[in-house]
């Protein structure tokens, strides 16, 4: 369970705070916000690139230490949806490199790494692109692979940050289905920054939004809302 | 099973092109070896020869060979650019520089023995910081290149001016020095050279995994624990010091370090820098042995240039590079 408790997110100026917020393992979450609200910095704070102005992180009630790369990393792992594809990088060796915090000084891969990204891999069916090369795949396949990067680093909270924005809608729907099942089934919890609010209602149950006016987080049982259009608008401020 | 086989032919065709190197024109010796009665006055003289005046040339062309390709691959993955190199960045010119002035004015900045190799390294660490300064700036790959040849050029119009106010001798002496010269490398300098490369290729394995996160960017190596400035330092310590080293004892070679990487990423189609280190240094160490070898082999008629031949070959193959890539 990943306790938020008052954190302020910002540089200088605090631009939101999380107040009280507590998610639990096993869910699909999506982080909404308009543009410059910050969701690229909330994930920057929860990752360690940047200091919480105030407040605390904690995750399955002990507090996330922060000086400590080693702990960071074991807790959350973070897929990079915007990698391009490298010439000459193949999807193994891109998949296997999401092993590095285990992998010892020349980075060689042990049995025990080799077994874990063989299982992920079948897990997300993609077994037949490790031997292609990252730059030659389409962007859908890509994706599944940056999430399988992260699935061999065996996190309990995965972040992505717009995973679906390239992708046609069919790619879409395939992403978040992944995501919601991979969230229930590995017991996982993924929160997901994304602008297509009307795709993310029908995969998660919980979604957090960014409130710009009043500068808080605010999490959203999305069966208690009545008008989803009301709470739309006023996740993209329609009234500025 | 098809990489171990590439791999023993690259290191058989190296065994052979370094014994070739090594005999070439007294193959007697060779033969010599597995015949007992060898005790003739003028095999013994060319075994002198051979030992005094051919070993470090066939030494130092697998160094600097192997030490370019490094210091390129290095440049090129540091700065996330395929066509980046020790020349290209004008690291090599920085080298020049600094061993020109002392050529010149006769003012050395070091008065060690090897203080050639110190006033190259003080050279090259300058580009390389000056390129890393600006680096930060530019967002454009092509833009780096640019800058790294404008920084070449600009450097050598230094030198140019420099070469004006000298005397003949000494022009004659930087000229020969600045075409690439394997052989007035000395046995004496052998040790230095060993111990160089020695700590570099220590260092060179506590590289090897921050370099295959840096490929995927800077973020992808902070979130693996480790430093991007010591990283950073590294990278520059070791590409410059590589650079420095060959430049000072052989002139400035251009192409290795820029199309050897590239022909190693061809050929093993992988992007692991434990691969890729590996291989860019047995396959460096074999395009200078065998170019050096067609100096050895033309040089009853006419005196080569190494540099004229690692451009002969290297340049089309980056020429090729370019089509395939863009």
């Amino acid at each position: 369970m990943l306790e938020l408790r008052n954190v302020h997110i910002g540089y200088q100026k605090p631009l939101f705070n999380t107040g009280e917020i507590s998610l639990d393992k096993g869910q699909l979450i999506s982080l909404f916000g308009k543009n410059g609200s910050g969701k690229s910095t909330f994930f920057s704070t929860l990752l360690g690139f940047q200091k919480s102005i105030s407040g605390e992180i904690f995750f399955d009630h002990l507090p996330v230490q922060y000086d400590k790369r080693k702990e960071i990393n074991s807790l959350f792992s973070y897929v990079n949806t915007e990698f391009k594809g490298l010439n000459f990088m193949t999807v193994f060796e891109y998949i296997s490199l999401g092993r590095s915090r285990f992998t010892p000084l020349l980075g060689r891969l042990s049995e025990k790494d080799l077994k874990i990204i063989h299982e992920k891999v079948e897990l997300l069916k993609i077994k037949h692109l490790l031997n292609k090369l990252t730059s030659n795949i389409s962007d859908g396949e890509r994706q599944l692979c940056s999430i399988a990067k992260a699935l061999v680093q065996q996190a309990p909270i995965i972040l992505l940050d717009e995973p679906t924005s390239f992708l046609d809608y069919y790619n879409k729907k395939l992403i978040m289905n992944l995501l919601k099942t991979l969230s229930l089934e590995e017991n996982l919890l993924i929160i997901q920054a994304n602008h297509d609010v009307h795709l993310c209602f029908d995969y998660s149950e919980t979604i957090i939004w960014i409130d710009t006016n009043n500068r808080k987080l605010i999490l959203e049982n999305l069966i208690n809302v009545e008008n989803k259009q009301l709470l739309i608008e006023s996740i993209f401020d329609f009234k500025r | 099973m098809k990489r171990q086989s590439i791999v023993l032919l690259i290191v058989a065709i190296l065994i052979f092109f370094f014994l070739f190197h090594l005999f070439y024109g007294n193959f007697e010796l060779f033969k010599s070896f597995f015949s007992s009665h060898n005790y003739s006055k003028i095999i013994e003289e060319k075994w002198l020869i051979t030992k005094e005046i051919r070993f470090p040339r066939t030494i130092i062309s697998v160094f600097a060979g192997s030490g370019l390709a490094v210091a390129g691959l290095l440049l090129q993955t540091f700065f996330n650019n395929e066509l980046a190199g020790p020349s290209v960045l004008g690291i090599t010119s920085g080298a020049s520089l600094f061993i020109s002035l002392s050529v010149f004015t006769g003012f050395t900045f070091f008065q060690e023995s090897n203080g050639l190799f110190l006033s190259a390294l003080t050279g090259s660490a300058f580009v390389c910081l000056i390129i890393l300064f600006f680096s930060t700036y530019l967002k454009n790959k092509i833009s780096l290149l640019l800058l790294g040849i404008m920084l070449g050029s600009f450097i050598n119009s230094f030198i140019q001016i420099l070469e004006i106010k000298s005397s003949e001798i000494n022009i004659k002496l930087y000229t020969f020095w600045g075409l690439g010269s394997l052989q007035h490398f000395d046995v004496s300098n052998i040790f230095m050279i060993s111990i160089v490369f020695f700590c570099c290729i220590i260092l060179l394995f506590f590289l090897i995994k921050p370099l295959n996160l840096l490929l995927l960017g800077e973020k992808e190596l902070i979130l693996n624990g480790y430093s991007f400035l010591r990283i950073k330092w590294l990278v520059i310590l070791i590409s410059s010091t590589l650079t420095a080293v060959i430049t000072a004892y052989c002139g400035p070679i251009a192409f290795i370090g820029l199309a050897v990487p590239n022909i190693c990423r061809l050929i093993f189609r992988t992007s692991s820098h434990s691969t890729l280190l590996l291989f860019s240094a047995l396959l460096g160490s074999l395009f200078l042995i065998f170019c050096d070898s067609l100096v050895l082999m033309f040089e009853n008629w006419i005196l080569l240039p190494i540099n004229a031949i690692t451009s002969l070959f290297g340049a089309p193959i980056v020429i090729w590079i370019l089509l395939k890539k863009w």
